[in-house]
């Protein structure tokens, strides 16, 4: 998933299905506290709620 | 016996037990049989058709024909249980309206009137009560049908979840309309009028239950012009359509290959899905494919007036990404295929449990 | 950038096939075990295995965490969820498992509050917006959810939630494993790795495979392709008379997972001295249970239960597929009396179990050369 916007104080992301629109795509509330810190554009991968790890880009 | 071999005679026995008319042997009613799946058709299959016994129930179509001196109609009903009462796209009483239109324009009759049962929870607040008032009138006006006849029952607090809907609608079979699930011949192009999956996920987003969002309504429309766009394109080239609702296209797909004994194929890659709902379905793990619509149907018609027939679709309102997903095969009959969007082929079964309940 | 569509095309499937295609030594027969549920989900969603050659065998192993939960837990979660007041949580497809009288979906029809969630989150959720209920999360899965579970029970006690407990089945994927290999019956060639639990545990933990066992491994991601690159690296091994973990969810998985992880695990769980798998037997050292630091949050110290150990039906094969000793078809019950609308085990009732994968997904015509 891609990281749209962050709460940084409860240590959650909101979260975009990849290669989604964005906005208006699908979004889900995602626990980052395992791989904070993240910004918005970031990819993560997500199981059951919670980010797992950060997606390297391809070389 | 050869591993292939084993392996052979064991497809063939899921086959046969596949082929054979369900049983109803469940001790109790779950919410499996409101899915749309293989528990549904057991139940209707095992004990609804055995005991009701009329022809036209058996023919397992949305609507039941009768001639009536003469005149060939066409009679269908449909409850709606959903919860919540009002969501993004739509509210209970156009999902109401709709439902039972739809059922008769793909059996090719023209929607002429509905009946209309409430049951009421006490305590329902007048406003939402006039609110479903007004969007069943509107849905009706638009789809061009006459609300005749009703009934009103009131339930204590605690049941009806604010309100059941249940219409009943009767409409006449248009003169254009050749169809019937017998008629699938494989070459017979399959086609589908919009994007999937927009109502069932509308609803569970709606539901508010899971950390997640999207602008994702309800497609809830009437389908009685796409139904007559493609009865002028194709007429009898027509063979049959299906409202996909509860279980999705996936099912609608499973029970006509049973219903007629052909095999269909499917390309996954052909079915259009909003980029919305397929994150949304993505991240929840389920299938679009297997998710209620309230506005979408499934057509198949003969190769010949394929083309005329979806650019006839496509020219509807609603309908611009009506798609040609597929085809009816002689083999494997009765089972549905899906060419995956990579390439490789499995087979497309049935629902057993319920993803999504209480969408529609 | 799409790093998922990528994944999934079509033309670099085939391309990399191709390439599978000539690096198989002619007359030889491959069998190579997925141990990751999702693995055999996505194998058979996307017919992968209609692109390999018939002598490489692809063989569904124990990783599927719904399959290897014995009838009795089933029956202990039911206890819990006929309790008044309780609201029972746990992924969709735990509710189907059948349990000695009966599945959760069942106790459900019957009266039980039980719900779906998909994530621990949802079910603190609940508790939190129903503060006169206890609320319950079934726990399951490798260590690819016990960090989810392990997070919320955390939130949990940071923000003062009382009314939610969990019933802790998590267990880890190294014993069984081990298991496995020390099983006479078995002959594999090579390993395809778990993806997401190498983003927890990282790929150090599989090199007791090649080390001990001298088995190649390969962890690989979950699209189509990243299946068909691993494949493609666990032949160049065997070709090459190689024997190592290697790692081709790069994109993803880091070489020692994710510390933070595995320091809320620490701090959540423990270690049971043994766990009761279905098909498996005991295995010590392979189940988690909550630490004393929260056991305040467990289930089983909050509720009563049986505890009861409950045999497999005697027709049920389960054991022997989740072993891949056998495949789904050659059970004697599949598909006859062990179907998705009435499964006996619970390989049958996963989406990510070997049996309801062919089920559902089976491939109907295969033609596939031989090589």
């Amino acid at each position: 998933m891609r990281v749209l916007a962050l709460d940084a104080q409860r240590g959650l992301a909101l979260c975009a299905a990849d290669g989604d629109g964005g906005s208006d795509g699908a979004h889900a509330t995602v626990e980052v506290a395992l791989v904070a810190p993240v910004a918005p554009g970031d990819a993560l991968l997500v199981h059951a709620g919670v980010a797992l790890a950060r997606l390297q880009a391809a070389p | 016996m050869s591993a292939t071999g084993r392996e052979e005679r064991i497809l063939d026995i899921i086959e046969t037990a596949r082929a054979k008319r369900p049983r109803f042997r469940d001790e109790r009613v779950t919410m499996a049989h409101g899915a749309g799946g293989k528990a549904t058709q057991g139940m209707i299959e095992g004990l609804f058709v055995p005991a009701f016994g009329s022809p036209a129930l058996a023919a397992l179509g949305d609507a039941g024909l009768l001639a009536v001196d003469g005149a060939e109609l066409a009679f269908t009903t449909d409850a709606f249980v959903v919860t919540p009462l009002r969501f993004p796209g739509g509210s209970i009483g156009e999902l109401a309206v709709n439902g039972t239109v739809n059922d008769l324009a793909v059996a090719g009759a023209r929607p002429l009137a509905l009946s209309l049962s409430l049951i009421l929870e006490e305590g329902l607040p007048s406003d939402a009560l006039r609110a479903e008032v007004d969007a069943i009138a509107r849905a009706a006006k638009a789809a061009g049908v006459e609300l005749v006849a009703g009934d009103t029952k009131v339930v204590e607090r605690g049941h009806a979840d604010g309100m059941y809907v249940t219409t009943a609608g009767i409409g006449r079979r248009d003169p254009r309309s050749a169809l019937s699930p017998g008629a699938l011949r494989p070459g017979d192009r399959i086609l589908l009028s919009g994007t999937i999956g927009e109502h069932g996920t509308a609803i569970m987003l709606a539901r508010g239950e899971f950390e997640l969002g999207a602008e994702i309504a309800s497609d809830t429309r009437s389908l009685w012009p796409a139904a007559d766009a493609l009865l002028e394109a194709a007429g009898p080239a027509l063979r049959c359509m299906r409202d996909a609702t509860r279980g999705g296209v996936a099912s609608v797909l499973n029970e006509l290959a049973r219903a007629s004994g052909v095999g269909l194929l499917a390309r996954e890659a052909a079915v259009p899905v909003q980029p919305a709902v397929a994150g949304a379905c993505e991240l929840l793990g389920i299938d679009p494919l297997y998710v209620a619509n309230e506005g979408v149907l499934v057509a198949f018609v003969a190769p010949q007036a394929a083309d005329a027939a979806l650019a006839a679709l496509r020219s509807v309102a609603g309908c611009e990404q009506a798609a040609a997903i597929g085809e009816v095969r002689a083999e494997p009959p009765g089972m549905v295929l899906v060419e995956t969007s990579f390439g490789g082929r499995r087979v497309m079964d049935q629902l057993v449990g319920d993803p999504l309940p209480r969408i529609c | 950038m799409r790093f998922v569509d990528e994944f999934r095309d079509a033309e670099l499937g085939r391309a990399v096939a191709t390439e599978i295609l000539a690096a198989v030594e002619p007359g030889r027969h491959y069998k190579l075990m997925e141990v990751c549920g999702g693995h055999t989900h996505s194998i058979y969603k996307y017919g992968v295995d209609d692109l390999l050659p018939r002598n490489v065998e692809l063989v569904h192993g124990p990783g599927c965490p719904v399959c290897v939960i014995p009838m009795g837990r089933v029956d202990d979660g039911i206890a819990i969820a006929r309790e008044p007041g309780v609201i029972f949580t746990c992924f969709g497809d735990m509710m189907r498992v059948p349990g000695s009288e009966g599945s959760l979906l069942e106790a459900k029809a019957a009266g039980a509050d039980v719900r779906m969630v998909y994530s621990p989150l949802d079910a603190l959720r609940i508790a939190k917006a129903n503060p006169e209920r206890e609320v319950v999360f079934f726990a399951i899965g490798f260590e690819t959810t016990a960090p989810s579970t392990a997070l919320t029970l955390k939130r949990a006690h940071a923000e003062g939630v009382r009314n939610f407990s969990c019933m802790c089945n998590h267990v880890t994927i190294v014993p069984p494993l081990r298991a496995l290999l020390d099983s006479p019956d078995l002959r594999l060639d090579g390993f395809i790795g778990p993806g997401h639990v190498s983003t927890v545990v990282g790929a150090r933990p599989f090199q007791f495979i090649p080390a001990d066992y001298g088995k190649p491994v390969v962890i690989a991601g979950f699209e189509p392709l990243d299946i068909l690159h691993a494949i493609r690296m666990l032949l160049a091994q065997l070709a090459e008379g190689r024997c190592a973990v290697e790692n081709q969810y790069t994109r993803v998985v880091p070489w020692e997972g994710n510390l933070r992880a595995l320091e809320a695990m620490a701090e959540v769980f423990e270690l049971r001295p043994h766990f009761e798998w279905r098909g498996l037997g005991f295995i010590s050292q392979s189940g988690l249970r909550l630490s004393d630091a929260y056991a305040d949050l467990d289930a089983e110290r909050r509720f009563a239960v049986p505890g009861v150990r409950v045999a497999d039906p005697k027709a049920c094969q389960c054991g022997e597929v989740l072993k891949g000793v056998i495949k789904p078809w050659e059970c004697k019950v599949f598909g006859t009396a062990c179907t998705p609308e009435r499964p006996i085990g619970t390989c049958m009732v996963s989406s990510e179990g070997a049996c309801a994968a062919y089920y559902n997904f089976g491939r109907f015509q295969r033609e596939r050369e031989a090589v």
